[in-house]
């Protein structure tokens, strides 16, 4: 298929740019050694006869000058793209040529979670809830990748996904529901706002410890493969969080107990104040794929269709091969870290605004569909409207629910009640009941 | 073996059958040779200028006091040469000469196989190692101060269990990978994972398993405890019943993380949607004679103050297959620790058969009316002798409770106990301070304090990390704890 052979293709791309910085002999061998990296490294049996290197670490050849490999930081791995920042399709045989109604749903997805996050950010900021994260600018990703995958998939996320829960069908009422942390919340009430989880779309609960669940997607991926269902895991996580060392234990038990996994890695170009130059100094996160033996490849995260294409592809491959693949999509976060964080602190308005209005996916995919005449200025502003009417009404119902029973406070610790946490919730209603001027109980279930 | 056995009679002497042995050689003089063997003109006679001593006790008085080596004299005449010669090849081929050799080969090998615990290194190398050190001039015979210390506990076996079917002879790392042939026997979900696992483990407890249920069911990880602990998660989330092992519980700190704000909170954080129930977590534990601060630590402290997970502690091969059945099966995320030293020196009649011993309730091993003590792992053991000396020789009679699970900790068994005694003793080898011991004071302090009639006393470990060689002194011993029972029956 054609993205083979432009991943192919890539490869000898790279080859071609080391040979062109370190330009000795040594290239070559760069070259023989990045083909020969891909797939499963097996330990050579041992041959005493042979004048060639025997150790069981590695056995690749020996060289007899002394030559440092560069770390191509310069040229580094390209970044695969389908649409220009037009939104012209630059290579017609990498078009998926989704249909119209598929496209469309893309573009509502998007839009629609663009909404949500305004009307939440303002909502935070007018004191109606705690904490907000918005996912201004990567919705291409969400939403591209989501696409991609079987609904049966496991998703784990970070904190910034909420396109791909959005895509796969949670009702904006429950959206509301955890950010509120009303009686509807799924959750329980337990959590922060947009620390969403849902068992029947297959989306695993976010925790805020970062990285954290990369390590763990790799066993659920090695379940799956013994379950033998082609299900395959999906992991998502910023390229911050790929720093911590729960990342280099993912990737390294991925590839060596072979998961059929997808790594997910949203670059965009922060980690709240921290950017990309102080938080790694090699080309990236695909960079480090090869190190780990794992297929990577890099991709434009606000080209809705080149994120689409290369989750498609690395989900079968992953699930017939059971190997792990990891995905960098290149992007950027036009918002900022989250309702605690004023970017204009670190960066320039200018910077923001050249993203917002030059680079976003959703104009992006919006000129691609005018240009077939899918979507018309009229099309667009019913659906503004429409889409800002849906958020609204779900916010103002999520508003009025009470939160759930203080009795919730005590269960699921554990699978069952424990005879010491049913003696502190009794002692914690005489409480309440003796000082219930000072409890808000009003605001609670009964 | 043959020249070595000529000019010395090696005694390798292994004192106590329980310490994983190191060979000691007493260099015995020449003089202890038939007669004729010696020479008369004395240059064999190590130092002292004179020819071997002929009386019994001048004989015994060299044997006692060998301080220096024998040392070969270099004076040869034809003659004497060839008279030697003779003799060397006489001995050479004797049967007590090949006796000699076959028993000092048979302990070499005995030796070898009992080093497991430490690690020693077999193969290539030992064998001329452990020449070298015979050989070896300052090689001198210790004293028994300076021989390494016996066991500071007896193992005190349970009764032999009626109720769960056919027993067969254990040991505690067999009793384990009893409990794990029959999980992955019932349940073909069971993956079990962890450093070093495939092969059998450094500690034994997976023999035999990779062969017979597969190597995508019993495998090795990378070396990254955070990894294994977090892939442990990922499987149990995703349906499977992960056993995640962890070498010793001294490494099990990079994997805090993620037991700690992940499997912990799993359920709670996701209002039961998604849990990591299905997770154990078993590790290597306690004090084994010579770990030192890295291999004898006891960390259930730390994860006592984590609400979300259990932690369990056997004290011997019966409760260990039960306990460990239990965890396995309970579906919330388990930390199992397993006292190392008990792994070879406990054994007991263990039914083949699954079975389970409750998790969160205590067992009172033994009534007693004027002291509850109260204890975990190995450290029963040393109080089971407590109990008995104070018995003997104070005439005070000891209940003795094993708390088994120390999260979530059976609160109710300990205060019934100490409300009837009015004294209570607690032990752990961890450090006193934030040990786990201070919870169960306070608590008992909390609920039994008019029931007290002498303040709860706690002996454990010091404020230091787990030394090496002041092992000894370190470990809360049967005298440090029969002395703290002094002090509460005299308060």
């Amino acid at each position: 298929m054609a993205t083979l052979n432009s991943i192919k293709n890539m490869y000898g791309i790279c080859s071609h740019a080391i040979r062109q910085t370190t330009g000795l002999r040594a290239a070559k061998l760069i070259q023989q050694r990045a083909f020969r990296v891909n797939g499963a490294l097996r330990q050579q049996p041992f041959d005493s006869s042979e004048e060639k290197p025997q150790f069981p670490g590695a056995s690749a050849e020996f060289i007899d000058h002394l030559e440092f490999i560069q770390p191509n930081v310069i040229s580094g791995i390209p970044v695969y793209r389908v649409m220009d920042r037009a939104g012209k399709i630059i290579n017609p045989s990498e078009d998926p040529q989704l249909s119209k109604e598929q496209v469309l749903n893309f573009y509502q997805k998007m839009t629609l979670l663009n909404t949500m996050d305004r009307i939440l950010y303002e909502s935070q900021r007018q004191g109606r809830i705690s904490f907000y994260m918005t996912n201004y600018g990567e919705e291409g990703t969400h939403i591209g990748s989501a696409a991609a995958l079987d609904p049966r998939d496991l998703v784990f996320g970070q904190y910034r996904e909420a396109g791909v829960l959005m895509y796969r069908g949670f009702p904006l009422d429950l959206f509301m529901a955890q950010c509120y942390a009303n009686v509807d919340d799924l959750g329980k009430g337990r959590q922060m706002p947009v620390h969403y989880g849902s068992k029947d779309l297959n989306f695993v609960t976010i925790s805020s410890p970062l990285a954290t669940q990369i390590p763990q997607a790799a066993g659920a991926a090695y379940a799956a493969k013994r379950e033998n269902t082609n299900r395959a895991v999906i992991c998502y996580f910023g390229e911050g969080a790929a720093s911590e060392g729960d990342a280099h234990a993912g990737f390294n038990f991925s590839a060596t107990l072979e998961c059929p996994l997808i790594f997910f890695c949203r670059n965009n170009g922060y980690a709240i104040s921290t950017p990309t130059n102080e938080q790694y100094r090699g080309d990236g996160i695909a960079a480090r794929g090869p190190g780990y033996g794992m297929m990577s490849i890099r991709v434009d995260g606000n080209d809705v269709f080149a994120v689409y294409n290369a989750t498609k592809e690395a989900r079968r491959r992953a699930v017939a091969e059971n190997q792990p693949f990891l995905i960098e999509a290149m992007t950027y976060r036009i918002g900022h870290h989250s309702t605690s964080d004023d970017s204009s602190a670190y960066r320039s308005v200018d910077e923001v605004n050249y993203w917002d209005k030059q680079d976003h996916p959703i104009s992006r995919l919006r000129h691609y569909m005018t240009a077939r005449s899918w979507w018309s200025e009229e099309d667009e502003r019913s659906w503004r409207k429409q889409s800002r009417k849906m958020v609204m009404e779900a916010f103002e119902k999520a508003e009025k629910r009470h939160k759930p029973h203080p009795d919730l406070m005590f269960s699921d610790v554990y699978e069952e009640m424990t005879p010491n946490l049913v003696k502190q919730k009794e002692a914690m209603w005489r409480h309440v009941q003796q000082y219930k001027e000072h409890y808000p109980l009003d605001a609670y279930a009964k | 073996m043959y020249v070595v056995c000529f000019w010395t009679i090696p005694c390798c002497l292994v004192d106590n059958i329980n310490r994983p042995a190191q060979i000691t050689v007493r260099y015995e003089r020449r003089s202890s040779l038939p007669a004729f063997a010696r020479r008369r003109d004395g240059h064999f006679n190590a130092g002292q200028g004179k020819i071997g001593p002929s009386s019994i006790q001048g004989r015994l008085d060299k044997r006692l006091n060998p301080l220096t080596p024998p040392t070969v004299s270099t004076n040869y005449s034809p003659f004497r040469v060839k008279r030697d010669a003779v003799i060397i090849i006489f001995f050479l081929f004797s049967p007590l000469t090949t006796a000699m050799a076959a028993a000092a080969r048979f302990l070499l090998r005995g030796a070898v196989s009992k080093a497991s615990i430490a690690n020693v290194n077999v193969g290539a190398q030992s064998s001329f190692g452990i020449t070298l050190l015979r050989l070896s001039p300052n090689c001198s015979s210790k004293t028994k101060t300076q021989r390494r210390n016996a066991a500071h506990f007896t193992y005190h076996p349970d009764p032999v269990p009626t109720e769960y079917g056919p027993t067969t002879k254990m040991n505690l790392f067999q009793s384990v990978t009893s409990a794990l042939d029959n999980t992955l026997a019932s349940d073909p979900t069971a993956v079990i994972f962890g450093e070093d696992v495939a092969f059998g483990g450094v500690f034994r407890c997976t023999v035999g398993l990779r062969d017979k249920y597969g190597k995508d069911r019993v495998f090795n990880t990378p070396l990254c405890e955070q990894g294994i602990v977090g892939f442990g998660i990922g499987a149990a989330v995703a349906g499977a019943t992960a056993i995640a092992e962890i070498q010793f519980a001294d490494y099990i700190y990079p994997a805090f993380d993620q037991i700690v704000n992940e499997a912990a909170k799993y359920r709670y954080r996701s209002g039961n949607l998604f849990d990591c129930g299905n997770l154990t977590i078993r590790a290597p534990w306690g004090c084994v004679g010579h770990g030192s601060l890295y291999h004898s630590q006891s960390p259930e402290a730390f994860f006592a103050h984590c609400p979300g997970i259990k932690v369990v502690i056997p004290r011997g091969p019966v409760q260990c297959k039960g306990l460990l059945l239990s965890c396995i099966a309970d579906q919330n995320p388990c930390i199992f620790f397993e006292p190392k030293i008990l792994y070879r020196a406990a054994v007991e009649q263990v039914p083949t058969e699954a079975y389970t011993i409750p998790l969160s309730q205590a067992e009172v091993i033994q009534e007693g009316s004027d002291v509850t003590l109260v204890a975990w792992g190995t450290q029963i053991h040393v109080l089971r002798e407590v109990a008995n000396m104070a018995q003997e020789k104070l005439g005070v009679s000891c209940e003795l409770i094993d708390l088994q699970t120390i999260l979530p900790w059976d609160t109710e068994t300990v205060c019934k106990s100490v409300a009837k005694t009015g004294r209570l003793l607690i032990s752990h080898e961890a450090p006193i301070t934030g040990g786990f011991a201070a919870e169960i004071s306070s608590t008992v302090q909390e609920q039994c304090f008019l029931n007290l009639e002498a303040p709860i006393a706690r002996v454990c470990g010091y404020d230091t990390p787990f030394p090496h060689i002041f092992e000894p002194f370190y470990i809360p011993d049967k005298w440090k704890c029969f002395d703290a029972i002094k002090k509460l029956i005299s308060y």
